[in-house]
């Protein structure tokens, strides 16, 4: 876990960075360090502010499937991204791994895309 | 005529009523045309009504689908039927039955209620005449016991209707 800081917004907080090398900072006559690992095993998040943010890079913007956005998951997961991903077909058609999957796998002997018809064959 | 019976059929799968959750959502906001959703509390059968599409055949007619959904849709097709009486149309069966690709080999899960609503519009605003398919009577005496659309292995021949 990399250690980084923002003194002005430390500073913001009424906090300060404990310096000399150590990771970590002093707030309301505490201090909290982080040696190899956390010291917080747990902490309630009160506020947070984001500094970057994800998309797939994908035409539509719900899957053709279970339309469900792109940039949510799939009906069966929790979480979206790496643990929801998408993928492509030769054709280019775009579709949650696990909607997909379950399309290709009830199509015998050979599936077809949902969205126009052409063998469903995986982009390689 | 009875399709499975509602209790016969497995509960709708979570992805199913999900998806279903959202094509009514997307149903009440943008209609297909032609197409009133009888508003019931059982998501798993839809019934609606069908008016026929003006100076076409079937012009001011209604008519009643009845949609139900299989436990794992959109992975299956829907079961589509017209609760009898059915539009007299060289597809449609007097049973309510109608051949159409869509609802069995060519169904796709991108396909919606209202994608389908659209292709039986449009089947029913090209019909050259108010008549039954030409092997009615063989077929809905086959099909006696309320058997599904579903199971009926279709044949596909006629493009032009």
């Amino acid at each position: 876990m990399e250690w980084e800081s923002d003194e002005k917004e430390l500073k913001a907080t009424g906090a300060e960075a404990l310096g000399g090398g150590r990771r970590g900072l002093r707030i309301g006559g505490w201090e909290i360090e982080s040696r190899n690992h956390s010291i917080l095993t747990s902490f309630v998040l009160q506020e947070w502010h984001a500094v970057a943010s994800w998309t797939w890079d994908a035409q539509d913007e719900t899957c053709g499937i279970c339309r469900m956005d792109f940039d949510g998951c799939c009906p069966d997961c929790k979480l979206p991204g790496d643990d929801c991903p998408l993928i492509w077909g030769s054709c280019n058609h775009a579709f949650h791994l696990h909607c997909i999957l379950k399309w290709v796998n009830s199509q015998t002997p050979q599936a077809h895309c949902p969205m126009c018809r052409r063998e469903w064959q995986f982009k390689g | 005529m009875t399709s499975p019976s509602a209790s016969s059929r497995k509960a709708l799968s979570k992805i199913a009523c999900n998806r279903l959750q959202k094509e009514l959502v997307e149903w009440q906001v943008n209609p297909p045309a032609g197409f009133k959703h009888k508003v019931t509390d059982n998501l798993q059968r839809w019934i609606i009504e069908v008016t026929g599409a003006p100076g076409t055949l079937y012009a001011g007619e209604t008519y009643q689908l009845q949609v139900d959904f299989p436990e794992h849709y959109p992975m299956e097709a829907p079961q589509v039927i017209f609760v009898p009486p059915a539009p007299p149309h060289p597809h449609i069966y007097s049973n309510g039955h109608i051949c159409l690709d869509i609802l069995y080999d060519s169904w796709s899960p991108a396909m919606t209620v209202s994608s389908i609503c659209i292709s039986l519009l449009s089947m029913l605003s090209s019909s050259p005449a108010k008549q039954r398919p030409a092997d009615n009577d063989r077929y809905v005496k086959n099909c006696k016991n309320g058997r599904s659309p579903k199971e009926t292995r279709w044949w596909f021949h006629d493009d032009k209707v």
